[in-house]
């Protein structure tokens, strides 16, 4: 066999890293279950409404006892239904799933700075700098497990190896509420369990492929000569496929872009009751904080909603839009929807404030949002242009218009920026 | 149970089986294949439970029956079996006995009762029901399926939708959200009619077949489940529910800047520019001035690098940049010779790749931030 990288990924000073990857059991059910007691031990369905067999729409989640059925996420819930028509079968929560994602992820940050949220219940955390303050991996990880379990009462699957695809493969190993540990020394032996579907970039046609050549599992790879990969899957794909089998991954935990936001808040003169007051001036605000955006060419994919009431009690509410938004349009229903939840009508309103956050690092542009956005961005580009011209209270939407005289109750000044 | 049946039969069948049958499944009898023998026929069969295969082998029948086994397993055996003859029999306790020269294996397996029924198309009626060649299909499906969406959140696209059209055509698109792929072909029975999407693993298994057999392919669609049969075999599978998204609506009607090239020269530079851009997005810069394409990349991680290619171009500038991996994706499936035209706008609007003498495909890339 030619020279081989030894496994697993070093740094520059040759140090060799520990990587976590941490992937929360069944994620929507879990959540589900926790804050319906009644849910627990029964066959748990997220998703639509499956009307009797008949609903449209697909599965979003499924709990572990729901699995047993055979149901899966992405499968039509019709079907589900079919399977196990006694499951509890309840709508998802989006933006409580997104406050728990978010609380889920500040405490991966305890551990180390290197955070890389993959999706909303996994993430990479790279604790190789950490160890000494914190102990080994495993150490690590069975405490984020705890602090997971204690603080969302949640389960969460970890496995901790010394590169991510490792790592990855060993969080599902054991799930749920899992915990694998793989050393650079155990490596090879781990691999020689794991499946060859399993394996990463080895879509159904390469698996195909791999079991004529005889490969049950991702350690089997290595037996196979380099010559017969290369005349199989190409030179290019046929090295990636043998530095996986043996542990070798140079892909490092990106940490994900500063927390910034963009927002803006106002405390009212006088303590406020009328709600009317309260959504125009958010409305407001909520202007103000997209055309910055706009100006920063950004687009925010998290709203939060602050609300401070007359005895100083501040709320905060969050949400994921499902496409990042630059304009009011594109935010204000999730806003007035924020809004609602966070207010309490029997109390007078000290402040709003209103921010967008997890700004999008995709620079791919999106097929659909453009087309449908097209008439908002227009309308948007508009509005500036003018009030670049003769300044912010040239133009205002029916909305807004009047809700800004200090009779009302709001500061005149719009607010102050709350940009991080 | 018994019978007979050449190597080669018995290994069609199970080949068409392998992508079929489910690796990790909580339902055992999942992960084994079906075979019926009656009259002169072996018919063997696999789902999933969202796609089922079916082919009628030629055997000769001692005693009919059915019985079920490990698909993996029988096929790997099979597969290293000699040229010849092999002889299958049912024994108790579902166990079956495997013969073939001078070999002689037995196979546990599970009661075939107990082997769930294909999904079906319902009695009341075909939404869409086509003849359509195999060359005529791969085409279609070899010029559509990348763009299919693996992200598992966006359901309905991660399938192509199939549909029949005013003018007796037959359309497929795919699309993942940032680029979209549709083709359209006269097809005799075509009629217009609302869509069907196939799911992804089912247009591959789809694909296998049109490979590995012969005959037209015949291709029904009911609701929500649509059904293939090309000579001996026969595919049924569920359809995903959901909306697909209004294509027409991304479809550009013009553009006012077209850049002609041929493929290969296109498809050699992007493959050298894109080793320098980023692994993850893969962008490269397209810079189109009067009889000039410059593709460039730069990574600060690893380096930079351009590439100019002499283009059929006499517009103003124009700077865009794409994901390099969604035009060698097109780029890959087309011959080299092939003449293309890139259709562009500016920076934020979507590219429009046609291919010469194919006026009823169209590929729309949408742009990258670079």
């Amino acid at each position: 066999m030619g020279a081989m990288q030894s496994a697993g990924s070093n740094d520059e000073q040759g140090r060799e890293k520990t990587v976590l990857h941490v992937d929360l059991d069944a994620f929507f059910a879990s959540v589900e279950v926790r804050d319906d007691p009644s849910l627990h031990g029964k066959p748990v369905v997220v998703g639509s409404d499956p009307r009797g067999g008949r609903g449209r729409g697909v599965v979003a989640a499924a709990s572990y006892e729901a699995r047993r059925f055979g149901i899966h996420s992405a499968m039509p819930i019709s079907q589900a239904y079919r399977r196990c028509p006694n499951a509890a079968f309840v709508r998802p929560r989006g933006s409580v799933y997104a406050e728990t994602s978010a609380r889920f992820m500040t405490i991966l940050e305890r551990y180390s700075d290197l955070v890389e949220p993959i999706s909303i219940d996994e993430a990479f955390v790279d604790v190789s700098d950490s160890l000494r303050l914190f102990g080994s991996g495993e150490k690590i990880a069975h405490e984020i497990k705890a602090a997971v379990e204690s603080e969302e009462r949640i389960t969460a699957s970890i496995g901790v190896a010394p590169v991510k695809f490792v790592a990855k493969v060993a969080s599902d190993w054991e799930k749920p509420d899992g915990l694998v540990v793989v050393t650079t020394e155990g490596m090879a032996e781990f691999l020689g369990k794991v499946g060859i579907e399993r394996l990463w970039g080895a879509g159904p046609r390469a698996v195909e492929r791999f079991r004529r050549l005889g490969v049950v599992t991702i350690g089997d790879v290595a037996s196979i000569s380099r010559e017969r990969l290369e005349k199989e899957f190409g030179a290019k794909t046929a090295a990636h496929f043998r530095r996986l089998a043996h542990g070798v991954d140079e892909r490092t935990v990106k940490r994900r872009r500063g927390r910034k936001s963009v927002g803006k808040e106002t405390t009212f003169f006088e303590d406020v009751f009328d709600r009317g007051v309260v959504e125009s001036t958010l409305l407001n605000l909520l202007e103000q904080v997209t055309r910055r955006l706009r100006q920063k060419e950004i687009a925010g994919h998290t709203v939060t909603v602050k609300l401070r009431t007359a005895d100083f009690h501040t709320v905060t509410r969050q949400a994921t839009l499902p496409l990042p938004a630059d304009t009011t349009e594109a935010a204000w229903t999730t806003v007035k929807d924020l809004l609602a939840r966070a207010d309490d009508p029997t109390k007078a309103v000290r402040l709003v404030g209103v921010s967008l956050s997890g700004f999008d690092e995709e620079p791919q542009l999106e097929l659909f949002s453009a087309a449908k956005s097209v008439e908002h961005r227009k309308l948007a580009a508009a509005l500036d242009s003018v009030t670049d011209r003769f300044g912010s209270s040239a133009v205002q939407r029916g909305r807004t218009r009047g809700t800004r005289p200090t009779g009302q109750g709001a500061r005149a000044d719009g607010g102050n920026d709350t940009e991080t | 149970m018994e019978f007979s049946i050449s190597k080669n039969e018995l290994l069609a069948g199970l080949y068409l089986c392998q992508g079929i049958v489910e690796r990790r499944t909580t339902i055992p009898i999942l992960s084994n294949v079906l075979m019926e023998a009656a009259g002169s026929t072996v018919t063997i069969s696999a789902t999933d439970q969202e796609i089922g295969v079916r082919r009628a082998c030629i055997g000769k029948v001692k005693t009919p029956g059915s019985v079920t086994a490990s698909a993996r397993k029988l096929y790997e055996m099979v597969r290293e079996f000699p040229d010849g003859d092999i002889s299958i029999s049912g024994k108790d306790n579902n166990w079956i006995e495997v013969k073939a020269g001078k070999g002689k294996y037995r196979l546990v397996g599970l009661d075939p009762r107990e082997f769930p029924e294909m999904p079906k198309v319902t009695s009341d009626g075909a939404r869409l029901a086509v003849q359509v060649s195999a060359d005529t299909l791969s085409e279609m499906l070899g010029y559509t399926s990348f763009a299919i969406s693996s992200d598992e959140t966006r359901v309905s696209l991660n399938g192509i939708l199939v549909e029949g059209t005013e003018d007796g055509s037959l359309r497929i698109v795919a699309t993942d959200g940032h680029r979209l792929a549709m083709i359209t072909r006269p097809i005799e029975g075509a009629s217009n009619g609302p869509g069907a999407i196939i799911p992804r693993k089912a247009v591959g298994e789809m694909r296998k077949i049109l490979e590995s057999e012969e005959n037209d392919l015949e291709l029904v669609v009911g609701d929500g489940v649509a059904y293939v049969t090309r000579g001996p075999v026969e595919m049924s599978m569920r359809l995903i529910e959901g909306e697909f998204p209004d294509y027409n609506q991304v479809v550009p009607k013009k553009s006012p800047k077209v850049v002609k090239l041929d493929a290969g020269s296109l498809l050699a530079a992007l493959r050298r520019v894109s080793i320098v851009s980023s692994e993850r997005t893969k962008g490269v810069k397209l810079d189109v001035t009067k009889g000039t394409l410059e593709l460039s990349s730069i990574n600060p991680d690893v380096g930079e690098g351009s590439e100019e290619i002499e283009v059929d171009y006499s517009g103003g500038a124009v700077h865009v940049g794409f994901n390099a991996r969604y035009l060698i994706d097109l780029l890959s499936v087309v011959s080299s010779e092939t003449q293309i035209e890139i259709g562009l706008n500016d920076e934020v609007s979507p590219g429009v790749v046609r291919l010469d003498g194919e006026s009823d495909y169209c590929y729309i890339v949408m742009p990258m931030r670079l």
